[in-house]
């Protein structure tokens, strides 16, 4: 066994753990920490292919990004992980059973590409920097040219996802007083302040 | 390098890969050991420089002019008692200031003090800067949670949110460096800087009317995403007494504390590697020292850190997500189309004009 | 890349045109000042929709069987893709002007309302027209992610809301289903390409696991019956015009690219997928006119009717592609047509208090709304199938080609749950002539009761314009 071999078998055994801690936590936020793990170990794996800029961009989004937004909200609802679970052994027959249909179909697949060939797949095509240049520009070149639609579509699905949240939320009350930067900076002393001779002992007359 | 003098000495061929591990860590350690020493005084200059914007002398008993003042600080948390709150989550509350530690430190790794001197130097260096600076916000956040109370709560979810925010405009400045050097190597940024000042990403001609502005955005962003004032709303004493910090003493705090520095030395020398030419002089040809003058860059932004805290006040938090989401953020996507427009027209008309 | 960018362009012009009206409105809504702004977002929604149907017809005008491709087939326009592109984009379009006007008595007083239809509108379209996997599936989210927000667009209504979220729960689901059953998919054939996927050499089992998970998807988007759950629901919560709507266009498309990718990626496993389908309609047919023989709710009636008609067009996609092509674009191109007209008519009924919901609202409506009532009456006949309505000729196609594919079994199911279907619309139609009334409804109505007098003039004189749909039917089917 070598090196890349340990640090595969290391690393994917860590995913999977950590992927079951995730589900076998008792509490949410420790969940989430795990699910932080998974996240982790499976940018180790992409590295360990050659896959560097994947790896960034997993843990850029996913950890950086969305698992803080899961871990606020998971921080901010106090979720009772033990009531939810009550019924978990009344659906456990359910769940083994849909669970072991995926894993054989799993298997399936991997068996249909070892016997018919599909293998084409595997060899020489799963390659992370084809030629000389660098996985970044790899990518780059395919996501631009070949893909640019797919692209596009994807951009413009997180367009509608953004429209819709705003729908949903954005809530227009009426009477709030916005802060206007400009008209706060452009005020000066002479609109606001007055200065008055105050006479002792007679006060002061304010107008309005 | 250490292998090299290892085999001299006891004049016998090391295996490779032995060679290999033993050049990084002994790397690692001169890095870690570098920059924990070098932050002892960048400390000291924090305290100076404010001190000295308030007509104070600032720390001067340890030592001469207070030179010592950070080790003896450091051994005062060292010797403390460690106090665990009764009703925290003792493990991530310990694993807290660890993880900012560490990241902190993992992130200098692909940092190039001069030229080729990074000890991983790799391909996507500049994203897996971006990428652990990202995590930062774990140890807060895990932080404030596990203290269970109330006052580190809130600074530590106001501090994720803060976070996230800025990133967002931090990664949009650091596409429009990578546009225009072509490369997310580190030194391949700072390469495509050679010649000068005015090759300089931020002063370089005709994008500095887009790349100044640009700098001067990171380093607002660089403010606000390591929670320096005027940002420093999750730890704002007057508030929240220390925000996420309030539970902690001795040596987590002491951790806590360096990884903020660390972060922010950090950030300064980003800003010297993206936009002020990395280890380059600023006159070509003029006292060629690339680990001095990547030193000489970072400690000037440093120095503008330790001014901003000394001279601003603290923004309101709606104030700090307006600026973050309403200016920062439309500005710096205007400006990647720009700067993505001048890459492909102007600088490499090869790619656009078909 | 063998087609060039600009080529490629053309070819998604008509998707760019209704996408380019729906953002124009938007950017209108926000600007403008807040009267114009809704009805400007509106119209150029609304004239998008328009374009992007006459690109569609521009397309086809010299050579009705002219096949398009582009982004190196990833996206692909045929004249099957371009019948169900106009059917949906016309009923896109009737729904956003029926609305206009009153939509703040639905709670749809936001601008984003037309907008948002137009984007789900662009995204049925690249749904219609993927030529692969990813497409398909980039193309399925874009339609169901706004209709997701349209359906809980009423925020303020609880039902509306609840309508949202179980949308919402299970469409994600559904969503899941299409990409697991894709992701098998490619790992048995190692194409994600259409065309690959049909050339590709496989054995029968393996692939089947991956082919029904994406078929139980789009039996989910398209409500056929053991994935029918969340139609009534959302049906009942959601408000008039998005009901319209989702009963409508995305129906009509989900259908549509269910054949597409039955007949075209996996036609060569014909054997294979005929039977689940056969089982999925007749569950359909059976649950769809059993379902609402109880119902109370109108709207709720119209769910389960509605999945009763998918059954009838699942019917036809299990004939086969040379049998079953045309009369699926037939029958649901009618279907989708006539709902909207029935919709119409629901929005222009007004009762004491808002839209009248309940089957009672109906009672005695030749009284109060004579023209109402004998609109309407058309409207249910047709989609009862009966002779000579519009609505009894799509029937007619999906009966022969069930018959001429030898399927009698699901044949005689079809006859009879035609006829339980057709029960619980002479119940309604009976109450409308023969009861008194119960509810008293605002004489005179919107706008909309005149796109519903269309709608059923349409409907009754339906067979001198049945001759042009058939004709482009076949065309479409490339028979």
């Amino acid at each position: 066994m070598n090196l890349t071999a340990a640090a595969f078998y290391i690393l994917g055994g860590a995913t999977i753990l950590s992927a079951f801690f995730v589900i076998a936590a008792r509490n949410p936020v420790h969940a989430v920490l795990w699910l932080i793990a998974a996240f982790f170990a499976a940018a180790g794996l992409f590295v360990l292919i050659g896959a560097e800029f994947l790896a960034m961009l997993l843990i850029v989004v996913y950890v950086g990004a969305v698992s803080v937004l899961f871990l606020f909200v998971v921080m901010m609802l106090d979720v009772d992980f033990a009531r939810l679970r009550q019924g978990f052994l009344n659906y456990l027959p359910l769940g083994v059973l849909i669970a072991g249909l995926l894993i054989a179909e799993l298997f399936l697949v991997g068996a249909a590409l070892g016997e018919n060939g599909a293998a084409s797949l595997s060899e020489g095509k799963i390659e992370p920097s084809p030629g000389a240049v660098n996985n970044v520009t790899a990518i780059g070149r395919v996501l631009y040219t070949d893909y640019v639609l797919h692209f596009q579509l994807a951009g413009g699905i997180l367009f509608i996802a953004m429209i819709g949240a705003i729908v949903l939320t954005l809530r227009e009350r009426p009477g709030v007083r916005r802060q206007d930067v400009g008209r706060q900076v452009g005020r000066r002393p002479r609109d606001a302040v007055k200065l008055v001779d105050a006479r002792p002992g007679q006060g002061l007359q304010i107008p309005e | 390098m250490v292998s090299g003098f290892l085999e001299g000495l006891f004049n016998r061929q090391l295996d490779p890969a032995w060679a290999w591990s033993i050049d990084k860590v002994s790397g690692i350690l001169l890095l870690v050991v570098g920059v924990l020493i070098s932050l002892a005084f960048i400390l000291l200059a924090d305290r100076k420089i404010w001190a000295a914007v308030q007509m104070r002398k600032g720390p001067n008993v340890v030592g001469p002019f207070g030179l010592l003042q950070s080790f003896a600080d450091f051994f005062k948390f060292v010797f403390k008692e460690i106090v665990v709150p009764a009703g925290a989550d003792k493990f991530l509350f310990l694993l807290a200031p660890l993880i900012s530690f560490i990241l902190a430190f993992a992130a200098w790794i692909v940092v190039p003090v001069a030229d080729g001197w990074a000890i991983a130097n790799i391909n996507v260096g500049i994203m897996y800067l971006f990428a652990i600076s990202s995590l930062g916000v774990y140890g807060i956040i895990i932080g404030g949670w596990a203290s269970n109370s109330k006052y580190p709560f809130l600074g530590s979810l106001r501090s994720a949110a803060q976070m996230v925010s800025y990133e967002v405009s931090i990664g949009f400045i650091i596409i429009t460096v990578i546009l225009l050097s072509g490369s997310m190597n580190i030194g391949e940024i700072v390469n495509s800087q050679k010649g000068g000042l005015t090759q300089w990403h931020a002063f370089a001609f005709p994008t500095i009317f887009v790349m100044f502005p640009m700098f001067v955005m990171f380093f607002i962003s660089a403010l606000a995403e390591t929670n320096r004032p005027p940002f420093d709303l999750p730890e704002a004493e007057s508030e929240l007494v220390a925000g996420y910090q309030v539970e902690y003493s001795s040596t987590p705090y002491l951790l806590f504390m360096i990884a903020e520095y660390t972060n922010i030395v950090l950030m300064c020398a980003l800003l010297a590697l993206l936009f002020l030419g990395g280890w380059s002089s600023p006159i070509a040809g003029f006292v060629e020292i690339p680990f001095l003058w990547f030193a000489l860059k970072t400690l000037a932004m440093f120095f503008l850190f330790a001014l901003v805290k000394a001279i601003v006040p603290r923004y309101r938090y709606d104030q700090l997500m307006r600026l973050g989401w309403k200016i920062f953020l439309p500005t710096s996507l205007v400006a990647v189309a720009a700067i993505g427009w001048y890459a492909t027209f102007v600088a490499h008309p090869e790619i656009g004009g078909q | 890349m063998v087609d060039s960018l600009r080529e490629s362009i053309t070819v998604v012009a008509p998707e760019l045109a209704v996408l380019g009206g729906a953002t124009i409105g938007l950017l209108g809504g926000l600007f403008l000042p807040k009267r114009m702004g809704s009805g400007f977002a509106t119209f150029a929604a609304v004239i998008g929709l328009i374009l992007g149907a006459a690109l569609v017809l521009y397309h086809f005008q010299g050579d009705p069987r002219a096949e398009y491709s582009a982004f190196g087939g990833a996206f692909r326009s045929t004249s099957f893709i371009a019948f169900a592109k106009i059917v949906a984009i016309s009923c896109a379009a009737i729904v956003l002007l029926m609305g206009e006007g009153h939509r703040a008595r639905f709670g749809l007083s936001g601008f984003e309302f037309a907008p948002l239809i137009g984007l789900a509108s662009a995204g049925l379209m690249v749904m219609l027209s993927a030529d692969d996997l990813i497409v398909l599936y980039l193309g399925v989210e874009m339609l169901s992610l706004p209709s997701y927000v349209l359906a809980a667009f009423a925020r303020d209504d609880r039902r509306a809301t609840e309508a949202g979220l179980k949308y919402f729960v299970l469409g994600a689901l559904a969503s899941g289903f299409i990409l697991y059953g894709s992701s098998l998919v490619y790992g048995f054939t190692g194409a994600i390409d259409f065309a690959g996927i049909a050339a590709a050499t496989y054995s029968d089992i393996p692939l089947l696991f991956g082919l029904v998970f994406i078929i139980c998807g789009l039996a989910f988007k398209c409500s056929a019956a053991p994935f029918h759950m969340w139609t009534p629901d959302v049906y009942e919560g959601a408000p008039l015009p998005v009901v319209a709507f989702f009963a409508s266009a995305p129906k009509m498309a989900a259908v549509a690219i269910f054949a597409r990718v039955l007949f075209e990626p996996f036609g060569p496993a014909f054997s294979d997928w005929a039977g689940v389908l056969q089982v999925i309609a007749a569950i359909s047919m059976v649950w769809g006119a059993i379902g609402a023989l109880t119902q109370k709710n109108i709207k709720r009636l119209l769910a389960y009717s509605s999945i009763n008609n998918v059954g009838f067009a699942l019917m036809a996609i299990a004939t086969g592609p040379a049998l079953g092509g045309q009369a699926v674009l037939l029958y649901m191109g009618i279907y989708s047509l006539t709902v909207v007209g029935v919709f119409a008519g629901l929005a222009a009924l007004r009762g004491p208090d808002g839209a009248v919901e309940t089957l009672d609202g109906f009672k005695g409506l030749s009284k109060s709304r004579p023209g109402m009532a004998i609109a309407m009456t058309i409207l249910f006949f047709s989609i009862a199938g009966v002779p000579p309505l519009l609505g009894f000729w799509g029937k007619l196609y999906v009966f022969t080609a069930a018959l001429e594919a030898g399927y009698v079994a699901l044949w005689a199911i079809a006859c009879v749950a035609t006829v339980v279907a057709a029960g619980y619309y002479l119940i309604l139609i009976a109450r409308m002539w023969f009861d008194e009334p119960v509810v008293e409804i605002a004489p005179r109505g919107p706008a909309t009761a005149l796109t519903m007098d269309l709608a059923a003039i349409f409907v009754l004189v339906g067979l001198g314009f049945f001759g042009i749909i058939e004709s482009a039917a076949r065309i479409a089917a490339g028979q």
